[in-house]
C-alpha cells in the first residue's frame, strides 16, 4: 500500500540573526491511509515546524516529502495551494472560523476554491456538518457557539473537501478536558467508521495515548518506539 | 460573481471604515463630476447665444491699409450694396455707421448704444417690430428712432405706455420713436445687442459724427466652413472698389471654434483639478485597505491553508478595492450630477445630464479601484500563511 506522507532525512533550521538553531534533524516517518497518528512532545520540540511542513504551509532545508507518491518540495504555490485545499483538511487549536460567516458558510468554504456550484457546496457543508452533530446551527455566526462546538465546526470544514488526510494542531488544546475528549472521540469515529487518516500534533500524553500510532519528537528527532515509556 | 459577492459582505460588515473609504472617493468622483458638468453647462450656454443669431453671421470691419497715407477711405451704401451683388457668399448685409450721443428723455439720460442703420439690418438680425414700424430706406436723414426692448422697458418707467410719437433729445437734435422692436431671445452677439439698440437711420447718423463712411457691416454668408475664402473674396471686392483699404472680417464660426478650443482647455484644467482630489481619494482607499488587510492576516492565512491560492486571495482584496470604488463613483456622480444640477438652476441655465460624465466616473472609479487596490492586494496576497496563523 502506498503512503499518504513520505518523508526522508528533513532538516529545517531558523536564524536568529546571526545564530543557527537547527529545529528539525534528520527526521523520516510515513504514513499510510488510514493510519490515526499522534506526533507528540513538548513544546520547543519541532512538532509545529514539522506539521507546518506536512501541511505545505513551510519548506524544509533539505530532504524528501512525497506527498500521495508526488514530490511536493519542488511544486510551486500554485500547485501547493491546490493540494492544500483537496487533500489536507486542518484543524487548528484556535478553531480559526471567520466571525463574519455563518456555519454553513464556514464549512463550504474550501470547496469555493475548488469551483464548487452554490449548491453542491451548501448541500455538502450540511452533510459535514450532520456528520459532526452539529446539523441544528447552520445559521448561527462562530461566536454563538461554544468551544467544543467551533471545533466540530472546524472538523466539518477539514472533512467537506473529502482530503486524504487530516492534520490537527493541538485540537483540544484550548478546550476543557470533557469537551476535549468528545472532540478526540470524533476524530476516532471518523478514523473508524469512515477511514480518514488523521495526525494529531499534541503535547497531551493523554490525547496521543489514545491514537492507534504514536511517534514522538524531542530536540527536533523522532525518538525509537521502545523508548516511549521513559518519556514524560 | 462570487468573488463580488463576498466582496459586497466583507464591505457591508465593516460598515464604519467603509464609510471612510467611501468619503474621500464620493468627494472626487463628485468633484469631477460636478466640474465637467459645470464646464459643459457654461459651454453650451455660451453657444447658445451664437445659435440664437445664427452661425452664418459676420462682421466686415474697414481700416486704411496705410495710415499715414493722408485719406481715409469712405465706403457707402453703394460699396455694400454692390457687395451683394458680386461675392456670391455673402447671402445679406447691412452697413452700420457710427454714431455717438448721450439720449435723453424727459430729462432722463437713456442707457443705450446708438448705431445709423437702415432697413436691411432687420433681416441680417431677424429682428421684429413690437409697435410701429423699422426703419425704412425712404427715412433719409429724417430724425426718427427705432429702439430696443431694453431701453423701451426703460422708458416706460418714465413716462406713457404708448411710445411711438414719443420724443428723445440728443444733444440739440429731437428723434421721433417710430417703432419699438420686439425682445431678442439671447442679449449680445458680436458686440451688438439689439435688445439696449438706439438705431437711427444712416444718414442722420453721418451728421451727428461728421463721419459719412460706413465703419462695419453685418452681414450673412451662404457657404459656412470657408472663412478664408470668404476673408479674401470680400477684401479683393473692396479694394477694386477703393484704394487705401483693407478689411477684417469675424465669422460667428471662427469665433465658436475659438471658444471650443477654450473651453476644452477650462474642462481640461477643471479635470486636472478633480483629479488631484480622486488622487486624495485613491490614497484614502489604499489606505483602508492596507488597514483592512493587516487587521484580517488571520482570515487570509486560513483561507490560505484551506486551499485559496495567492492570486484567488490578490482578487479578493482587488475586488473588494473595485467595488469600494465604484460605490463611492455611483455616489460621487450623483452628487456631482446634483451640485451641477443647483448651479445650473442659480445661474438660470438650461440644466442637462452629460452622459460622458457619468461614464467618465464609473470608469475613473473603476480604474482607481484598480490601481490603488492593487498594492494591498498583493501585499495580502503575499502574506507568508505562517506568519498569519501563528502571529495572532
Amino acid at each position: 500500500m502506498s503512503s499518504v506522507i513520505k518523508i526522508e532525512n528533513l532538516f529545517k533550521s531558523y536564524y536568529l540573526g546571526p545564530v543557527k538553531l537547527p529545529v528539525l534533524k534528520n527526521i523520516s516517518m510515513e504514513i499510510f491511509p488510514g493510519e490515526m497518528v499522534s506526533l507528540m512532545g513538548t513544546s520547543g520540540c519541532g512538532k509545529s515546524t514539522l506539521m507546518n511542513i506536512l501541511g505545505l504551509l513551510d519548506k524544509p532545508d533539505e530532504g524528501q516529502y512525497m506527498f500521495e507518491d508526488e514530490s511536493v518540495l519542488a511544486a510551486d504555490d500554485n500547485r501547493l495551494s491546490i493540494i492544500r485545499g483537496r487533500k489536507i483538511g486542518f484543524v487548528f487549536q484556535q478553531f480559526y472560523l471567520l466571525p463574519k460567516l455563518d456555519i454553513v458558510n464556514n464549512v463550504a468554504l474550501p470547496l469555493t476554491y475548488q469551483k464548487v456550484s452554490t449548491r453542491d457546496r451548501r448541500n455538502r457543508a450540511i452533510e459535514y456538518l450532520e456528520k459532526v452533530g452539529m446539523g441544528e446551527h447552520l445559521h448561527h455566526k462562530p461566536k454563538e457557539l461554544s468551544g467544543g462546538q467551533q471545533q466540530r465546526v472546524a472538523i466539518a470544514r477539514a472533512l467537506v473537501g473529502n482530503p486524504s488526510l487530516i492534520l490537527a494542531d493541538e485540537p483540544t488544546g484550548a478546550l476543557d478536558s470533557r469537551v476535549g475528549q468528545d472532540i478526540l472521540d470524533t476524530f476516532i469515529r471518523l478514523n473508524e467508521e469512515e477511514k480518514i487518516t488523521v495526525v494529531i500534533i499534541t503535547h497531551d500524553a493523554n490525547v496521543a495515548r489514545q491514537c492507534k500510532r504514536q511517534i514522538r519528537m524531542k530536540d527536533g528527532k523522532i525518538l525509537p518506539a521502545e523508548n516511549y515509556k521513559n518519556e514524560p | 460573481m462570487n468573488t463580488f459577492k463576498e466582496a459586497v459582505h466583507s464591505l457591508w460588515s465593516s460598515k464604519q471604515r467603509t464609510l471612510l473609504a467611501l468619503l474621500g472617493i464620493t468627494i472626487g468622483i463628485a468633484s469631477v463630476i460636478a466640474l465637467i458638468s459645470v464646464g459643459s453647462l457654461v459651454e453650451r450656454e455660451a453657444m447658445k447665444q451664437f445659435e440664437a443669431l445664427g452661425t452664418d453671421f459676420l462682421l466686415i470691419n474697414f481700416y486704411p491699409e496705410n495710415s499715414d497715407a493722408g485719406r481715409f477711405p469712405v465706403v457707402t451704401d453703394s460699396h455694400v450694396n454692390g457687395m451683394e451683388n458680386e461675392v456670391e457668399m455673402i447671402s445679406m448685409a447691412a452697413p452700420i455707421v457710427e454714431a455717438f450721443g448721450e439720449p435723453i428723455y424727459r430729462g432722463k439720460k437713456i442707457d443705450t448704444q446708438m448705431y445709423g442703420v437702415n432697413s436691411s439690418l432687420a433681416q441680417v438680425h431677424r429682428l421684429t417690430v413690437e409697435e410701429g414700424r423699422f426703419i425704412s430706406d425712404a427715412d433719409g436723414n429724417s430724425q426718427y428712432c427705432v429702439i430696443g426692448a431694453n431701453v423701451a422697458d426703460e422708458l416706460r418707467q418714465y413716462g406713457p405706455e404708448q411710445l411711438i410719437g414719443e420724443q428723445i433729445r440728443i444733444d440739440k437734435r429731437i428723434y421721433t420713436i417710430i417703432g419699438t422692436l420686439a425682445r431678442m431671445p439671447e442679449g449680445g452677439i458680436m458686440g451688438f445687442d439689439a435688445n439696449t439698440a438706439f438705431l437711427i437711420p444712416m444718414q442722420a447718423a453721418g451728421r451727428i459724427s461728421g463721419n459719412k463712411s460706413i465703419a462695419v457691416v453685418h452681414a450673412r454668408n451662404n457657404k459656412p466652413g470657408q472663412t478664408d475664402l470668404l476673408r479674401e473674396e470680400i477684401d479683393n471686392y473692396y479694394k477694386s472698389q477703393l484704394d487705401n483699404i483693407r478689411t477684417e472680417v469675424e465669422t460667428a464660426e471662427a469665433i465658436i471654434k475659438q471658444m471650443e478650443k477654450q473651453s476644452k482647455m477650462f474642462t481640461l484644467m477643471l479635470a486636472a483639478i478633480g483629479s488631484i482630489f480622486l488622487l486624495v481619494g485613491g490614497v484614502g482607499v489604499m489606505n483602508v485597505m492596507l488597514v483592512s488587510v493587516s487587521e484580517r492576516k488571520v482570515e487570509i492565512g486560513i483561507r490560505r491553508a484551506i486551499g485559496a491560492r495567492q492570486s484567488e486571495v490578490q482578487s479578493q482584496f482587488l475586488v473588494e478595492a473595485i467595488v469600494l470604488c465604484l460605490l463611492g463613483g455611483l455616489l460621487g456622480v450623483i452628487f456631482g450630477v446634483l451640485s451641477s444640477y443647483f448651479v445650473a438652476r442659480a445661474s438660470d441655465w438650461e440644466f442637462f445630464i452629460s452622459g460622458n460624465a457619468i461614464l467618465i466616473g464609473v470608469i475613473v472609479s473603476s480604474v482607481v479601484g484598480l490601481f490603488f487596490g492593487f498594492y494591498p492586494a498583493r501585499q495580502a496576497a503575499r502574506l507568508d500563511v505562517i506568519d498569519c496563523i501563528r502571529g495572532s
